[in-house]
C-alpha cells in the first residue's frame, strides 16, 4: 500500500464510522473513499454545536463559519479543490460582467 | 486568476519535488477559505533545482510584480542563488518557498506531510499541525482566520483518533 493508501486510510478511521469502502485503484484505498460514506452525529455535532472551550467554539467566535467547514470535509479532496476552482471563475465571471451602476439618486439628478 | 488545478496539474506533470503548502494545503485539509495562488516548498537539490528551471521556462515563468527591466534569467543556477520566488506564468500564479516561516527549510516541511491522490497525481501536504504553525507564524489578519479554522479540522481529527 502507498502512502496515499495509509493517508486514505488514516481519514477514513477519522472521519468515517463503520463503513469503510474500498475505492478502485492500484492503491487499493483511492481519493474519494470516503465520499460514500458518511461521519457519524457526534463528529458533526462537533462542528455544529461546538463544546464550550473548544477549537471549534473560538472559530465560531472569532466568526467562522463552521457549516461550509462541514460541508468541505463531506467532500474528497480533489472535490474541494474543483469546489475552489468553481468558486475563483465565479469571481473571473463577475468581474468580467458585473457592471458598476451609479447611485440611483445620482442617475435622478443628472436625468432631473 | 487561473484556476489552481492548473498550477497542480503543471507539477505533477513535471514531478516536481515539492510540498504543497499555504492556501491550497488548507483547502485540501478542509478549509472552506478560498485561495488564488498556489505555494509550495520545493526541494533544492541540483536535481530539481534543473527540473524546476526547465518545467517554469516551459510555462513563461516571470518575476510577479518586478519591473520588466529587471533581468532575470530562469535557470536552475539563479534558483540556486534565490530562496523564495513569486512567479506568474501561463498556468497561473505560483509561489516557490525555500523556506516556510516557522517550520524550516523543505526537509523539515515534507516530515510529516500527507499525500494526496488528486488529478491523477500524488502531492505532499504539508501537515496539518504544521500548517496552523506556519500561518500563525505568519500572523496577518487572513492567516489569524484561517487558523482558527484549521485548528478546528486538527481538533476534530485528533479528537476521533484519541
Amino acid at each position: 500500500m502507498t502512502l496515499c493508501g495509509l493517508w486514505s486510510l488514516d481519514v477514513c478511521r477519522s472521519w468515517v464510522s463503520l463503513r469503510l469502502v474500498l475505492c478502485p485503484g492500484s492503491d487499493g484505498f483511492a481519493a474519494g473513499c470516503y465520499t460514500v460514506v458518511t461521519m457519524t452525529p457526534e463528529e458533526e455535532d462537533y462542528f455544529l454545536n461546538p463544546p464550550p472551550g473548544s477549537a471549534a467554539a473560538r472559530a465560531v467566535e472569532f466568526g467562522i463559519d463552521l457549516t461550509l467547514t462541514l460541508e468541505n470535509l463531506r467532500l474528497t479532496p480533489e472535490e474541494r479543490l474543483l469546489k475552489l476552482d468553481d468558486h475563483v471563475a465565479g469571481i473571473r465571471w463577475l468581474k468580467v460582467n458585473a457592471v458598476l451602476s451609479p447611485p440611483a439618486q445620482a442617475h435622478a439628478d443628472e436625468t432631473g | 486568476m487561473k484556476p489552481v488545478k492548473h498550477q497542480l496539474e503543471f507539477l505533477g506533470r513535471h514531478e516536481i519535488d515539492c510540498v504543497i503548502v499555504g492556501g491550497v494545503a488548507a483547502t485540501l485539509h478542509g478549509s472552506s477559505i478560498p485561495t488564488t495562488d498556489l505555494d509550495v516548498c520545493y526541494s533544492r537539490t541540483n536535481a530539481n533545482l534543473q527540473k524546476l528551471a526547465t518545467a517554469l521556462q516551459s510555462v513563461h515563468a516571470r518575476l510577479r510584480n518586478a519591473p520588466a527591466e529587471v533581468p532575470f534569467i530562469l535557470d536552475a543556477e539563479t534558483l540556486r542563488k534565490g530562496l523564495n520566488f513569486t512567479f506568474v506564468t501561463d498556468v497561473g500564479d505560483l509561489d516557490l518557498l525555500g523556506e516556510v516561516r516557522g517550520i524550516g527549510y523543505y526537509d523539515e516541511v515534507v516530515k510529516g506531510a500527507s499525500t494526496f491522490h488528486v488529478l491523477g497525481f500524488q502531492y505532499k501536504v504539508i501537515a496539518l499541525d504544521k500548517l496552523v504553525l506556519a500561518k500563525r507564524t505568519a500572523g496577518r489578519a487572513k492567516d489569524l482566520i484561517a487558523v482558527a479554522e484549521l485548528e478546528t479540522i486538527l481538533d476534530a481529527t485528533t479528537r476521533e483518533s484519541r
